[in-house]
């Protein structure tokens, strides 16, 4: 007999009108959060769907219950005994319905239904960004500054793109700018120097490398490049390196031309020029990349205005050099523009506790995760920083409206570490800087404008997902994350009591299913007693009463699971695992050692 | 007659079970639970195992005698026999088993209550140090040290929940002391070293027992099965007679469960109805016995009913009404015997 595939009907009916009535509740229901109304229908779909793969393994122990007691009513007549053929086929096949029935749930339940959650945080944060936005656009606009509405206006059109109110906002401003009652043109604003640089890849030379460039550009009298490479090549060649020696000769070398390139010059102008580029590569040289940066900025905006947009390519190379120089130290104020709304988390909290006693305290507002030329980065908005000495003293305490994140790999250990560059500049203005206000003790030097948390990189979007609580966590994000909890703040025992939850819940659900085989068999319907239409109108109570089953024993395992974390809190796995083993080994023989009364 | 001898064997099997399975869920649930686990006292646990299935025992009582009613339905047993041993269980339980757990928790109360002092000291004991904790007014604290045996904690960061995103002000502040008091799980904060002062109180104990997240409807059915106990335990303090009438009606009234668990020719359907009118037993004491269902009741009955009464007077009526409905019923399908086969559908001589 194959009673598994006579319970199939009865489980789809079952996952059908599951599914409808997850439908009809997330769409007849009153919605609890603010919603702008292109995603209300997303919001309650996804809420049908979530709703329904929380209720999957309700369902398919119903439908267990249901159908195998529907089902055994053919052998109900039957003398079965203990450890017959009859049952051990009918627990094969059911086996493998309830593997089926899991692997889907795990499917639903781990992949699935964690991406639609966090779409649903999502289109609730960007409705309160987009009633934000709109409120700060229609401020600006009242208050007769139309340039500062232009963005927070642009930004709730990304959110809601073609939205009548936003779009009416935006051709007022654009009446108010034409008016000129002030600010730039936003529309038709002339790009400048800056942003026309060309953006190169990093030289990656070696020291061969670099001195070849380097003669050759003193062989076409290109001396600022000859120096540049002459020093690039002393730098990265040990002073045992006999090339090393060769570099610093061509690099003072080329420097007395440069010097001397001033004295040759007989126009004033040109004097003048070549005196700013040789204050610039000075300011290069001794990494000062942020005053090279505004001098050779300066230098390309003179020469575009001027010329026929020619530049002088020693200008250009320096921009870019001195550029990427000050993206090592600094970001540019107009990155963070605008990028709130792609903010994936919010409201970031933890500590960094050191082993030598002393710790950190980091918090962030909002972060939005991006990537540049291949490389990850974070911008941390309202990012927020104490730390404390080994006396747990407060050491200083600064916060910054945005810092910026990423990745280095300098320093011990080798693994990357979070940088945070806690200054932003303006790529356009010298002097306009946005910078961490000190709110307690005093910032050493090194750290004013550059952070290195003392943490892995990659603990840090695990740290993200832990904030946002230990359910939202995949199960391999909670795997890492639990031994380390404990060092940024997190109760390790919440953490492992969710991993373990996730865990054996596949194994909890296969021992009900078990039981579920077990009282269909024991209350199983009579031979001849036919299936009365009314009991149809029962049908409901099962689902109901397969649903408590389920989250009592969810419940149940919850309590074991924290007692055995409190009595071998390093190794809880796998005493909880063994008794699941012998749970489900105990209810299949107890199944198979049944018999017909 | 297999069967039916074996009818007093299910009852204490069931019995058995179910007092170890109240006592150590019970146990397991405690806030105090992990915190003996943890302190590695296991006396404490021991006394509190023994306590809960004592105190626990007319509940497990109750379930075992609906588990042999199930056994009934299930086996084939000699009528004459089964029905007059579940009676004289569920006699015996009301004249002494039940009146033995009350006496039982007479003697172990002084035990208890060294159990409850050990907790309470424990409790002030906990290490919360280096953990974010969340508060009643959404914010996150997290303190680095503590002295003075985890009274005065510090240096304490706090992170407050902005009201909205609009709202610039910075969200955390640096506190260098606080106050802990680990009875009202409250941090009071001082001035020194911050702008602002607060008090903040912990949503969770460290016992974690928040986290375990228990079903609204196992703290429902927690709730019943408390006030019926606390009914037997008041009515056992007002004197035998009260005593006897409200056990013996709530027990008439689980007995009564026998006809509806052959109510119908489909078992699962039997189980699922006499498992939910038992859980509705439970869940509806309290209404009988105090609150708006009841003053309606007492304006309709006749004042000469003492109020006391009214519980034990609806659980004994409906127990006679299903007693009542099922032996027509069952008269009935013996008259129509052709029409209405036994459960498993063969005819037995």
């Amino acid at each position: 007999m194959n009673e598994s595939r006579k319970i199939l009907p009865i489980l789809f009916l079952h996952f059908a009108l599951g599914f409808a009535a997850c439908a009809v509740w997330a769409f007849t229901r009153g919605l609890d959060v603010d919603l702008l109304s292109p995603f209300v229908f997303a919001y309650r779909f996804r809420s049908a769907v979530i709703a329904f793969i929380g209720l999957l393994p309700t369902l398919t122990i119903s439908g267990f219950l249901m159908g195998y007691s529907i089902s055994f009513r053919a052998v109900a007549g039957e003398a079965v005994g203990r450890w017959s053929d009859t049952l051990l086929t009918v627990l094969k096949h059911a086996y493998i319905l309830m593997l089926a029935c899991l692997a889907l749930y795990a499917v639903f339940a781990e992949g699935i239904s964690p991406a639609l959650t966090s779409r649903q945080k999502q289109a609730v944060v960007l409705t309160k960004d987009f009633k934000e936005y709109m409120r700060a656009a229609r401020r600006f606009v009242d208050d007769s500054q139309p340039a500062l509405a232009v963005v927070p206006t642009r930004a709730a059109l990304q959110v809601w793109p073609g939205n009548k109110e936003a779009l009416y906002l935006l051709d007022q401003i654009g009446y108010k700018q034409a008016e000129g009652a002030g600010g730039s043109d936003a529309k038709g604003r002339v790009r400048t120097a800056s942003e026309e640089a060309v953006i190169r890849e990093a030289s990656g030379l070696t020291v061969l490398e670099a001195l070849d460039k380097a003669i050759e550009a003193d062989k076409k009298n290109d001396y600022f490049n000859a120096h540049y490479y002459a020093s690039l090549a002393a730098r990265l060649a040990p002073t045992t390196d006999p090339n090393h020696d060769v570099a610093v000769r061509l690099a003072a070398q080329a420097w007395n031309r440069v010097s001397e390139g001033h004295d040759r010059i007989q126009s004033r102008a040109e004097a003048d020029l070549y005196g700013i580029k040789r204050d610039g590569y000075k300011a290069i040289g001794n990494q000062d990349y942020l005053r090279a940066y505004y001098i050779f900025l300066e230098l390309r905006e003179a020469e575009l205005a001027t010329n026929d947009r020619l530049g002088d390519p020693d200008v250009e190379r320096f921009l870019e050099i001195s550029r990427k120089g000050v993206l090592e130290s600094f970001f540019f104020i107009d990155e963070t523009a605008s990028i709130k709304i792609f903010e994936s988390s919010r409201d970031v909290f933890f500590v960094i506790r050191h082993p030598d006693g002393s710790a950190d305290a980091v918090f962030a507002s909002g972060i939005t995760y991006t990537s540049h030329s291949g490389t990850d980065m974070a911008y941390l908005r309202g990012f927020e920083f104490a730390s404390f000495d080994r006396n747990l003293g407060l050491r200083y305490q600064i916060s910054v409206p945005y810092a910026k994140m990423v990745a280095s790999t300098s320093g011990a250990k080798g693994s990357a570490r979070p940088e945070i560059l806690l200054r932003s500049v303006d790529r356009n203005r010298e002097g306009v800087d946005v910078v961490p206000a000190v709110i307690a003790g005093a910032v050493p030097e090194s750290e004013r404008n550059i952070l290195m948390l003392s943490m892995d990189y990659r603990d840090f979007s695990l740290l993200v997902e832990a904030n946002r609580g230990p359910d939202s966590m995949s199960v391999m994000d909670l795997w890492n994350f639990v031994p380390k909890a404990e060092s940024y703040g997190f109760s390790r025992k919440t953490f492992n009591l969710e991993l373990i939850r996730r865990l054996v819940d596949p194994f909890l659900l296969l021992i009900l299913s078990v039981c579920a085989l077990i009282l269909g068999w024991q209350f199983r319907l009579g031979k001849s007693v036919m299936f009365k239409f009314w009991w149809i109108f029962t049908v409901p109570v099962f689902p109901v009463l397969s649903y408590l089953a389920v989250e009592g024993v969810r419940y149940v395992s919850r309590l074991c699971n924290g007692a055995l974390i409190a009595l071998l809190p390093s190794y809880p796995l796998i005493p909880v695992l063994l008794a699941l083993v012998v749970c489900f080994l105990g209810v299949s023989l107890a199944f198979f050692s049944q018999r017909s009364e | 007659m297999k069967n039916s001898l074996m009818v007093p064997v299910a009852f204490l099997a069931n019995l058995l079970l179910w007092s170890a399975l109240a006592a150590f869920f019970s146990v397991l649930s405690s806030s105090s639970f992990v915190l003996f686990l943890s302190a590695g006292k296991f006396v404490p646990i021991l006394i509190e195992l023994l306590w809960n299935a004592v105190k626990y025992l007319p509940f497990a009582i109750l379930v075992s005698l609906l588990f042999t009613l199930m056994y009934l339905m299930r086996h084939k047993t000699l009528f004459f026999v089964s029905i007059p041993v579940v009676l004289g269980i569920a006699f015996a339980s009301v004249v002494w088993l039940i009146p033995l757990s009350y006496a039982g928790l007479g003697r172990l109360s002084g035990a208890h209550a060294d159990v409850n002092r050990l907790e309470g000291l424990l409790n002030e004991t906990t290490p919360y140090i280096g953990h974010i904790q969340r508060t009643g007014n959404q914010a996150r604290i997290v303190w680095l040290s503590e002295s003075a045996g985890g009274r005065v904690v510090g240096p304490l960061v706090a992170v407050r929940q902005r009201a909205s995103e609009e709202d610039t002000e910075r969200a955390v502040t640096v506190y260098k002391n606080a106050r802990f008091s680990a009875k009202a799980m409250t941090v009071t904060t001082d001035n020194a070293g911050a702008s602002s002062s607060g008090d903040y109180t912990l949503q969770n104990g460290a016992s974690g027992s928040g986290t375990y997240g228990r079903p609204r409807f196992i703290s429902a059915g927690i709730d019943g099965i408390s006030s019926v106990l606390d009914g037997f335990s008041a009515a056992r303090s007002r004197g035998t007679r009260d005593f006897y009438l409200v056990v013996g009606s709530f027990m008439l009234a689980v007995l009564s469960l026998a006809f509806i668990s052959r109510a119908t020719g489909w078992r699962l359907l039997n189980l699922l109805f006499s498992c939910a009118f038992f859980s509705v037993f439970f869940i509806l004491y309290r209404f009988t016995c105090s609150g708006p269902f009841f003053d309606l009741l007492m304006r309709f009955l006749p004042s000469s009913i003492p109020a006391r009464l009214i519980s034990p007077f609806l659980y004994a009526a409906f127990a006679a009404l299903v007693c009542l409905v099922g032996s027509l019923i069952g008269l009935w399908r013996l008259t129509h015997r052709s029409k209405y086969p036994p459960m498993d559908g063969v005819y037995h001589e």
